[in-house]
């Protein structure tokens, strides 16, 4: 699909190129911006403005890079502005525990359960790059290596982050402390 | 959870990716280690939990319809005409060079062959021109 879009863009076809590139790569741009912000709807608005992003640039992209390595950064680049700006509205907020739940997903843990536990609520308690492997490793059909690709690591790291991530979990299911790590 | 457990504990969160035969070994030791049973079953609700939360997210149907409107109000930048008239001076200069190279070389011998010279550097700076021309009108399609 990357020559097709290569085609197209040599041709200068750029809106052609742009409609590809959307179908291929929207479902991926979203879920990395969930896995970034946490919170469904900012990722919404992220994976839109990481769209216009690349739409804006796509007649100057040269190829130097990959054409997935590129629409990653972006998207990267423009969920973690998304992210910074609803921290910024949250800590203008006066730290409303309301305006923090709508924004990163954080939610009251309260005691860990067995049935119908909170998972996500759990997740958003990790640290950032936990956080973000473990969703998009499920959201990305458990591939290491694209989650990878996606966040820019290097694949041991991805599996070294997952580990810990799924130890510090269950030891909060359990409610006891797994290992330090 | 004691350290003998440690190598136990790394394998119970890849124990979908083990082989047989460490899985066996897994699973003995999960049914003589409470500690490693409790974890173990962690891990499987975590396991479950996340496959459930995070195994169908797709971008939302009204995503690309939003962004057609944003898109139909944020223009394309044109691409640079800069490195077309780069490339034409670059090969204007490699022509210019060329001919001087042939001229220090073999200097024209009579009154023919000089004529022949500058026409065929007209020529080649001609097809650079329209070579030029060409990129940026396909440029603009």
């Amino acid at each position: 699909m990357e020559d097709l879009i290569r085609n197209r863009l040599d041709e200068g076809k750029t809106r052609e190129a742009f409609d590809l590139l959307a179908a291929c790569f929207q479902d991926r741009i979203y879920r990395l911006a969930v896995a970034i912000v946490g919170n469904r709807a900012l990722a919404e608005d992220a994976a839109q403005e990481a769209l216009l992003r690349i739409w804006k640039g796509l007649p100057g992209f040269r190829g130097d890079s990959s054409l997935s390595t590129w629409i990653y950064s972006i998207a990267r680049n423009a969920s973690l502005t998304a992210l910074a700006a609803s921290r910024s509205r949250a800590a203008s907020s006066m730290e409303d525990p309301a305006v923090l739940a709508a924004t990163e997903g954080h939610r009251s843990p309260g005691a860990p359960a067995r049935a119908g536990f909170d998972v996500e609520a759990m997740v958003a308690q990790l640290r950032p790059q936990y956080r973000q492997v473990l969703r998009l490793y499920y959201m990305q059909e458990r591939s290491y290596e694209e989650v990878a690709r996606m966040l820019d690591l290097p694949m041991g790291t991805v599996k070294t982050l997952l580990h810990r991530a799924k130890l510090e979990l269950a030891g909060h299911l359990m409610g006891t402390s797994v290992r330090e790590v | 959870m004691n350290t003998a457990c440690s190598e136990f504990e790394n394998l119970l969160t890849v124990f979908d990716e083990i082989d047989q035969s460490e899985r066996a070994r897994v699973d003995a030791h999960v049914a003589r280690c409470a500690a490693c049973a409790a974890l173990a079953q962690a891990l499987s609700d975590v396991e479950t939990a996340l496959r459930a939360e995070y195994g169908d997210v797709c971008a939302p149907p009204a995503l690309f319809g939003r962004l057609g409107r944003r898109l139909s109000r944020a223009p394309l930048r044109e691409p640079s005409a800069l490195p077309a008239i780069l490339d034409m001076v670059g090969w204007s200069a490699v022509t210019f060079a060329g001919g001087m190279v042939v001229w220090f070389v073999a200097p024209p011998v009579s009154s023919f062959t000089g004529p022949i010279l500058y026409a065929t550097a007209g020529v080649l700076t001609l097809t650079a021109l329209a070579i030029t021309f060409w990129a940026l009108r396909a440029n603009e399609d």
